[in-house]
């Protein structure tokens, strides 16, 4: 039961900050295949941690760079064609879903369909007062804590983080100040890809990987971000929050067989009712 | 023979489900990812009145029909107001939570157990049990399927959708009622897609939840996307592309263990490919725009 709060949460770790709120703020590409990234950086570590048997700190930074690479080249590949030629979100949305299905077949192909452990036996349990925490789930939890600083410094700060926004807020205008455009997002792409992977890989390290993974924690990723709105970093961790501590919630009471269920009737919920999220950003009229 | 039929079975099967995915998709203009959970809905709607009511399977269709295409309205009503991904999105939770009841309410589903034993269909003393009958049965009504839809492209209410398609706003401003006509046309590509399950379930005769994914949605959408939408001929050649494509993979000799994975991983190119360069779909009439 304490596990699964954790593991919820944690599994928002990275996709939450870069999945909608920059992805999707800066390009408006609704990108399923940020799942894809997710499994393939999974299984990257796979290989170099328990195939190759190196060490973690080793095996971490190729992981990560392979799936920064890999989300990098999905835009350029795919997406930046398609915004040359001002195709709709409807046609970015169904190629994201063919990229994510390619990818994912691809890992089926090579390492099979079956559940991988990265980390053999019982890791060391922590226990504060009647709360009993492996070791991995004090990591996640804390890499969730840091992420969650970090990001928020970057977005608010930073001149890149500046650069995201204005493109989310008037991409037209912010390529006719003569600024680079492809750039940004690119790089947008380039930290989500890797925060994508770190999540997908600490995540794995406490429940296993199989190639299937990636679409779960999209789609719980997706749901946490306009639970909470789009719009702002505080509206995505509080979203975050919510769904696991609701999850959560109906484990404890019902069962896990309804946790999906209950998890997408929030989220109709939600799109009908505050369909901007729970935290709006509250604007001029001919700002929308 | 028998082979032959099975697959011309499958595709008078999927060209319902793809016809009736083409009026919201190619029509309004609506991506939606829940056909799976239609199809899904109609199967245990006919194989449940079957053998817990003893109802004929005729009249079990109709009814199926009619439950799939008044839960279509939970879904369209509420959420056709919300642009674009958005649309996408409740569509996808509606059948996320489709399949979870499907698959977790045991006392009425069986839930991962499925439903074995579904009788075939009858009428008139005429039991549909052979495969050539059967073949009879689903491209009578796949053609009626098919049928339908084409009166009711060049029907009024087919214009209107196409008017509202194009332009929304000008269909606002003659009068029409833009959100009826999308929660209509919403709700017969649901009524539709039922056949199509009731069909699977008797062909079948073995029901589980694993058939009505959302991969299965996400196939049936692609079955529009490469086929093209806004026409009959669109989805039809994109039935009869995606459904032939892996039986000729079968004869290049892969191997069953990666074959699923290699029509996947075919189907994606495919798709990649076709949005890029032609985004109408080969024989489509409609862009997404």
């Amino acid at each position: 039961m304490h596990s699964r709060k954790y593991n919820a949460k944690s599994l928002f770790v990275g996709k939450v900050f870069f999945e909608k709120l920059s992805i999707y703020r800066t390009t408006n590409i609704f990108h399923i295949a940020h799942g894809a990234v997710y499994t393939a950086s999974a299984y990257v570590f796979y290989s170099l941690y328990v195939s190759k048997g190196y060490s973690l700190l080793l095996s971490l930074p190729p992981s990560l760079i392979s799936g920064a690479v890999l989300g990098v080249a999905m835009y350029f590949t795919v997406y930046r064609p398609l915004e040359k030629t001002n195709a709709s979100a409807g046609i970015k949305f169904i190629s994201s879903l063919a990229i994510y299905t390619f990818i994912v077949n691809m890992i089926a192909l090579i390492y099979g369909n079956e559940t991988k452990v990265l980390s053999e036996g019982l890791s060391d349990s922590i226990t504060f007062w009647d709360i009993i925490l492996t070791k991995i789930q004090v990591y996640q939890f804390i890499s969730f804590l840091v992420l969650l600083v970090l990001s928020y410094i970057f977005v608010k700060g930073a001149k890149p983080g500046r650069a995201i926004r204005a493109i989310g807020d008037n991409s037209r205008l912010f390529k006719a100040l003569g600024l680079n455009e492809r750039w940004v997002k690119g790089m947008v792409f380039c930290i989500g890809s890797a925060i994508a992977g770190l999540a997908s890989i600490i995540t794995g390290l406490d429940m296993g990987i199989d190639p299937h993974i990636g679409m779960f924690a999209i789609l719980n990723a997706v749901v946490a971000v306009i639970i909470g709105g789009i719009k702002r970093l505080e509206g995505v961790a509080l979203g975050a929050l919510l769904i696991g501590i609701i999850q959560n919630l109906v484990i404890w009471q019902f069962s896990a067989r309804w946790e999906s269920a209950v998890t997408f009737l929030v989220l109709v919920a939600v799109l009908l009712y505050k369909s901007g999220g729970l935290l709006v950003v509250k604007r001029r009229v001919e700002e929308l | 023979m028998n082979y032959l039929l099975h697959i011309l079975i499958m595709i008078s099967i999927y060209t319902i489900l793809s016809i009736s995915l083409n009026l919201p998709v190619g029509y309004t203009g609506l991506l939606s990812l829940a056909q799976a959970a239609f199809y899904g809905i109609g199967a245990y709607a006919v194989a449940l009145f079957m053998m817990q009511a003893g109802i004929n399977f005729f009249v079990g269709v109709v009814l199926a029909v009619v439950l799939s295409a008044v839960l279509s309205v939970f879904v369209s009503y509420p959420s056709i107001r919300l642009k674009g991904d958005y649309f996408i999105l409740a569509s996808l939770a509606f059948q996320i939570i489709v399949f979870t009841i499907l698959y977790n309410w045991i006392d009425l589903t069986r839930g991962p157990y499925g439903i074995p034993g579904i009788p075939r269909p009858e009428l008139f003393g005429i039991v549909f049990d052979s495969l050539p009958k059967f073949f009879a049965l689903s491209g009578a009504m796949a053609m009626g399927v098919l049928l339908v839809a084409k009166r009711l492209y060049s029907s009024p209410f087919g214009l209107v959708l196409k008017a509202i398609r194009e332009d929304e706003l000008s269909a606002i401003s003659i009068g029409k009622n833009v959100r009826r006509f999308k929660v209509l046309a919403f709700a017969i590509n649901g009524g539709l897609a039922a056949v199509a399950g009731a069909l699977y379930a008797v062909y079948v005769t073995y029901i589980d939840p694993t058939s009505f994914t959302l991969d299965e949605s996400i196939f049936i959408l692609s079955i529009v996307m490469v086929g093209g939408s806004g026409n009959l001929r669109g989805p039809v050649i994109g039935t009869l592309l995606m459904i032939l494509l892996p039986e000729g993979l079968r004869f290049l000799g892969i191997p069953d263990s990666v074959a699923p994975n290699v029509r996947q991983i075919i189907y994606a190119l495919v798709l990649i490919l076709l949005m890029r360069f032609r985004p109408q779909g080969l024989a489509g009439e409609y862009r997404l725009d």
